[in-house]
């Protein structure tokens, strides 16, 4: 009996010993290669879109390494993932950086994970993308390790109220969210600007995940006569809601986040219950070069707006290294990555673009397939196009673009 | 690589003191907790939130262990009245009731934001090697509660757990206050949980009511089922086991080189799930069975 344990040990062991003595996922040139970690949520709440932010990566790595990697230097990708669950994903970024020696992280989801993540990436001087929303993801002081694409809460809540102060026909508004570390800062931004602008803020609601009926909750949200409802949901909550406010009659605007009011939301819901819904999102740019070289590249990717950011994020990884002239370290790339990032500097829309300039000593400025990538001290991004978006007849239409 | 052993061996401490206080419940005295990560989540908050608002870390640990023994006073002298099944679901239910309390009440708890920057213990003293004195600080708890039980399994008390594991009539016929006993596992079990999160939270410095989850709980099951229920030893050795399995196949999936992407999670899974399944078919007992003492 204690043979079978004592193999399953052996074996476990021999595994590992191969998993470190063979670490070639991407291998292309014989030079020293630099290694680089991915922990997107392939499991979990986030499941649904770590897939692709991890082949968003992917590919540019490829790309990097097709051309030539970094001065000579090939790209090693280790992909772990963080399950959306902040312990797993402190073991995962744990193995990353003390096995496999990563200089960088990309793409955790969940601003818990990143919350968790973030303490272990600034010990270790690895430099630690996200896609996290939360306003303490970039608070503190990291030594500049830590940055995110994700608008934070208070540009993303702004930019919402100020597309609804621009319907006259609204005069009420109630603001319903699903329990998040953003639920609460959103809507007090939320609600400030638009009692700021002259409207009432008719009821504040923040609800429970996964329960079974919100009967309840829609029907003390309706009791306060609203014309729009701010819905700040993901999209397995958001789909029940919407149908309860059907049931119950309601005939007013509900305005959501376009990550969770999304192709899979109008199936859930029904074209019937869905159609007229708004939503907003922090847009890829659709019309911007990188964008259309993301799409190409990860062609299931369109409807998630993070695997744009994911591309991004190696993108710049990419660019900061080479501006690094081929040293590796977390420490090279924070310090290179508004170099790459911000104006001035030519704009570029690809890496190889970048790279070949940064070799001639020119200065860039990368524009990505998520936004223009322009950093601000504390690792937060400036500013980024929003788009607004109503379903029509079962299909999400983009109806305006929102420059903050 | 050191850095992440040492990573991983004090994340086993910490499951491994979850295990010693699920044991006394379960083990030895036979009460179905599954609502251990609510004691957990105790320990962890009580001694965040005192740590972060600046109370000193002996104190704020101590409170944090008091609180967390308190809470499973309160729970057991209303729930052990209970019978087996009905007590399994009422902790189930506490333990859910103390995530949305958690996530909910964030004038006290910092809500869905969870507790950042949560001070860790002596940092100034060990600038170079802070986490081998973090893992040294969770071996030594481990080693404490470990060597305590022991005593307290050899001990009359121990005894008298078991009796009434067992059998509650005899025991009631040998003059045993059955449910005086209970209660007092209960605490035991509740208060080492309790440390257990203080250690975690710290740790990680930072904490969110979503860790605090039924599957924490079940994580405490399986490594005490495996290990062997009833055995001290057999507690700590299923919680290197699950941990070491959770991990391993980490490195597993590193050489499978077909799969990719979600493929490569589920399979990590798979794999675990395998191996748990096959481990309990060859060990139903655990891998170190209960001896008597």
């Amino acid at each position: 009996m204690s043979d079978v344990t004592r193999r399953q040990v052996l074996a476990t062991a021999a595994t590992g010993a191969l998993a470190l003595g063979r670490p070639a996922v991407l291998r292309a040139q014989s030079k020293e290669p630099i290694h680089i970690g991915t922990l997107c949520p392939l499991t979990g709440a986030g499941g649904s879109y770590g897939p692709d932010m991890q082949k968003a990566i992917v590919a540019v790595a490829e790309r990097i390494n097709k051309a030539g990697g970094i001065y000579g230097r090939p790209l090693v990708l280790f992909h772990e993932d963080d399950q959306t669950n902040p312990e797993a994903a402190v073991r995962a970024a744990r193995k990353l950086i003390d096995v496999n020696k990563v200089v960088s992280m990309c793409s955790t989801w969940a601003s818990a994970v990143t919350l968790a993540v973030k303490p272990v990436a600034v010990e270790g001087k690895v430099f630690y993308l996200s896609v996290s929303g939360a306003d303490a993801v970039t608070e503190g002081n990291h030594g500049g390790y830590v940055a995110r694409t994700q608008p934070n809460t208070r540009l993303q809540a702004q930019v919402y109220a100020k597309w609804v102060l621009t319907r006259k026909e609204v005069k009420r508004v109630a603001y319903m969210a699903l329990q998040t570390p953003y639920a609460a800062p959103f809507g007090e931004m939320f609600s400030g600007v638009l009692k700021t602008g002259g409207l009432t803020i008719s009821d504040t609601l923040i609800y429970e995940d996964k329960k079974p009926s919100y009967r309840s909750e829609v029907t003390r949200v309706l009791a306060t006569n609203p014309d729009l409802i701010m819905l700040s949901c993901y999209t397995p909550d958001g789909t029940v809601m919407a149908k309860e406010l059907y049931r119950a009659g309601y005939k007013g605007a509900v305005l959501g986040p376009a990550f969770a009011v999304n192709a899979k939301f109008v199936e859930g819901a029904g074209a019937e219950v869905a159609e007229g819904i708004w939503a907003i999102d922090p847009a890829p740019s659709f019309d911007a070069p990188a964008y259309k070289q993301f799409a190409a590249a990860v062609p299931q990717a369109d409807k998630n707006p993070y695997a744009a950011q994911s591309w991004d994020h190696m993108t710049l990884i990419g660019l900061a290294l080479v501006a690094g002239k081929g040293e590796a370290s977390g420490t090279v790339i924070k310090d290179n990555l508004r170099t790459v990032s911000n104006p001035p500097g030519t704009v570029v829309t690809s890496w190889e673009e970048g790279a070949k300039l940064l070799r001639e000593g020119k200065k860039i400025n990368y524009e990505g397939a998520s936004g223009s990538c322009d950093f601000d001290a504390q690792g937060d991004i400036l500013s980024r196009p929003f788009g607004a978006y109503q379903v029509r007849k079962g299909k999400i239409e983009q109806v305006s673009i929102i420059n903050p | 690589m050191t850095g992440y052993l040492v990573a991983i061996a004090t994340l086993v401490g910490i499951r491994a003191l979850l295990a010693l206080g699920l044991n006394v419940q379960w083990g030895f005295t036979g009460l179905v907790n599954l609502g251990v990560v609510a004691f957990f989540g105790v320990g962890a908050y009580t001694a965040g939130l005192l740590a972060v608002a600046g109370v000193a870390l002996p104190a704020a640990w101590a409170a944090a262990i008091v609180a967390s023994a308190l809470a499973g006073a309160l729970l057991a002298t209303v729930a052990l009245r209970l019978r087996e099944d009905y007590l399994a679901i009422v902790t189930l239910g506490f333990g859910e009731v103390l995530r949305l309390f958690l996530l909910n009440e964030a004038w006290l708890t910092r809500g869905a934001n969870g507790i950042t920057g949560i001070p860790r213990p002596l940092r100034s003293w060990f600038p170079a090697h802070y986490d081998l004195f973090y893992l040294g600080l969770v071996l030594g708890c481990v080693a404490l509660i470990y060597l305590a039980l022991e005593r307290l399994r050899r001990s009359p008390f121990g005894r008298a757990l078991r009796a009434i594991r067992e059998d509650e009539t005899v025991a009631t016929v040998a003059g045993k206050n059955i449910v005086r006993f209970k209660v007092q596992a209960f605490v035991i079990g509740a208060a080492v949980a309790g440390l257990a999160g203080i250690l975690f939270g710290h740790y990680l410095a930072y904490i969110e009511p979503n860790m605090f989850v039924p599957q924490e709980t079940l994580f405490v099951w399986l490594a005490l089922i495996l290990g062997g229920s009833g055995n001290n030893r057999g507690a700590i050795l299923g919680a290197v086991v699950l941990l070491g399995l959770l991990e391993g196949s980490r490195f597993a999936k590193d050489v499978i080189p077909f799969l990719t992407g979600v493929r490569l999670a589920a399979a990590q899974q798979m794999l675990v799930g395998l191996l748990l399944v096959v481990l309990m078919i060859k060990r139903p007992e655990g891998l170190l069975p209960e001896r008597a003492p």
